[in-house]
């Protein structure tokens, strides 16, 4: 195997390892899991819509990675920083491309860990009536990508940091102002002060808008791109911040 | 051969080290020592290529620490100052898990790890977690992932530090039977080390080389032999006047 490969395999089950033995990461699943069936049944209303799907417990699924996947990201490279052990990391023989995406890939397992979790309710809601199930998974499929961009934001977030809060701060600010530029009353609020074309185009970069497809379960190839593109940004950004340090900065 | 040319380094406008120049033959055991603050740590982590030099360069063994990082890397053991460790992990996955990324294949590490384990004396805490082991035996697992895939090349930052009198013993017997053939490089404030221990020492004051010679040489400008008066004369002044007293008791 590769240089790349070693290194991605042994930081890729460090990482989960360190999740399996940890307390916090069970807290988070359970508040997750919790979170998001609860916002379903009691501000979605999944029952009183009176239909088969599961469009009333994705619809909450943006909002809950806002805060959550900035949690989840925030320790990732500044508590490496602070304890010292991004010393060791970087002295080893691994391209610094492969501990970003190790790192990256570890968060993201643990992310849609949780969101397998929640198909009990997919289940549940199968047994009550006909469900179109290809529009379900495909929604899921939507919910994966998008916790992935917002992770991919936090690691960015967590590798120019070296602390903690600072990096969920800075995670929480950048995925709440890439949720928010789809809502309706920030679109008409920034049209006000904006050409419109630009507006537009704003709210087209927002997470709700690439989400919204697949909510209805469609697979759009622009969402795909951006989910995709999202992610490699703030991995790529990551690696930069990661080599940066290399040079002696931060 | 280790090869540093003209290795300088800025901090934030500040000069850190400034053309650091000096070679190392395999076999030699080399103490790096100055006071606080005058560049040994930069020295060792250009080295070990986790900080990047502004000029100069590091040659490991024919190969640019730089260019060449990955395989400069693969021949290097690093132990970073202040020994920092993953605290979750016990002793025997934490270096295991420095081998795995490494590429030593998965049969091949038990072995290795027995026998790291048993050379730094950690064999009675191999399966304890890291967070509940004293600062001796932290240091001890922290050379143990250095030494474990018996490297062409030693790094050793402050090797000894936090380590009673006969920890410090069994860490010198150790770097002791390690040198033939080897190179290894010692940051340390202790200059008793340094004495005992060194082939050659090299004395960095300023970011500069103040000094590079065998300690019996380096303590022989003293007329009483004194390598504590010599390391004080060549980093702050004129060395302390000494009664007759001491010159006697000397």
């Amino acid at each position: 195997m590769t240089a790349f490969w070693n290194g991605f395999l042994a930081l890729y089950q460090r990482e989960l390892r360190q999740d399996v033995g940890n307390p916090l990461a069970y807290v988070f699943v359970a508040s997750f899991v919790s979170a998001s069936i609860l916002l379903a049944f009691q501000v979605g209303g999944l029952f009183e819509a009176g239909r088969a799907e599961l469009v009333a417990f994705f619809q909450f699924h943006p909002w809950l990675f806002v805060v959550l996947m900035p949690a989840l990201s925030m320790r990732s490279w500044s508590d490496e920083a602070q304890t010292g052990t991004l010393e060791t990391l970087l002295a080893l023989p691994v391209p610094t491309s492969a501990l970003v995406l190790a790192k990256f890939m570890a968060a993201w397992t643990l992310a849609c860990l949780m969101l397998v979790l929640t198909t009990t309710l997919w289940l549940g809601v199968g047994l009550l009536g006909p469900m179109d199930h290809g529009a379900t998974l495909t929604a899921y499929l939507g919910s994966c990508l998008l916790a992935g961009a917002y992770l991919a934001i936090g690691m960015a977030a967590s590798a120019a940091n070296r602390s903690q809060v600072l990096s969920f701060v800075m995670a929480l600010g950048v995925s709440f102002l890439a949720t928010a530029a789809g809502l309706p009353l920030v679109i008409s609020t920034l049209a006000a002060f904006l050409p419109l074309p630009l507006t537009e185009t704003l709210a087209s970069f927002s997470m709700l808008d690439a989400f919204s497809g697949f909510e209805r379960g469609v697979i759009e190839a622009r969402a795909v791109s951006y989910f995709l593109a999202v992610i490699a940004l703030g991995l790529c950004l990551t690696g930069l911040w990661v080599d940066h340090r290399r040079g002696g900065q931060g | 051969m280790l090869k540093l040319d003209g290795l300088t380094k800025t901090y934030a406008g500040q000069r850190g080290v400034r053309s650091i120049s000096f070679e190392v033959a395999p076999g030699e055991v080399v103490g790096v020592v100055g006071p606080n603050g005058a560049g040994k740590t930069t020295t060792l982590q250009m080295i070990a290529g986790t900080l990047e030099p502004d000029e100069g360069e590091v040659q490991v063994l024919g190969h640019n620490v730089w260019s060449e990082r990955q395989a400069a890397q693969s021949l290097m053991g690093y132990l970073p100052e202040h020994a920092p460790l993953y605290d979750d992990m016990t002793a025997r996955t934490y270096v295991d898990f420095l081998l795995s990324a490494r590429g030593v294949e998965h049969k091949l590490r038990p072995n290795l790890i027995a026998q790291a384990a048993h050379r730094t004396e950690i064999e009675d805490v191999l399966d304890r977690r890291i967070e509940g082991l004293s600062k001796g035996y932290r240091r001890r697992v922290a050379l143990a992932g250095a030494l474990a895939h018996d490297p062409a090349v030693l790094i050793l930052d402050e090797p000894s530090d936090g380590l009673d009198p006969n920890q410090k013993r069994v860490t010198r017997a150790l770097i002791r039977d390690l040198s033939p053939g080897r190179i290894i490089l010692i940051s340390t404030h202790q200059l008793d080390e340094v004495a005992t221990l060194c082939s050659r020492l090299i004395l960095i004051a300023d970011g500069e080389v103040r000094a590079d010679q065998s300690p019996a040489a380096f303590a022989a400008q003293d007329p009483n032999g004194q390598i504590n008066d010599v390391f004080y004369r060549l980093t702050l002044g004129p060395g302390p006047a000494r009664s007759k007293s001491d010159e006697e008791a000397s």
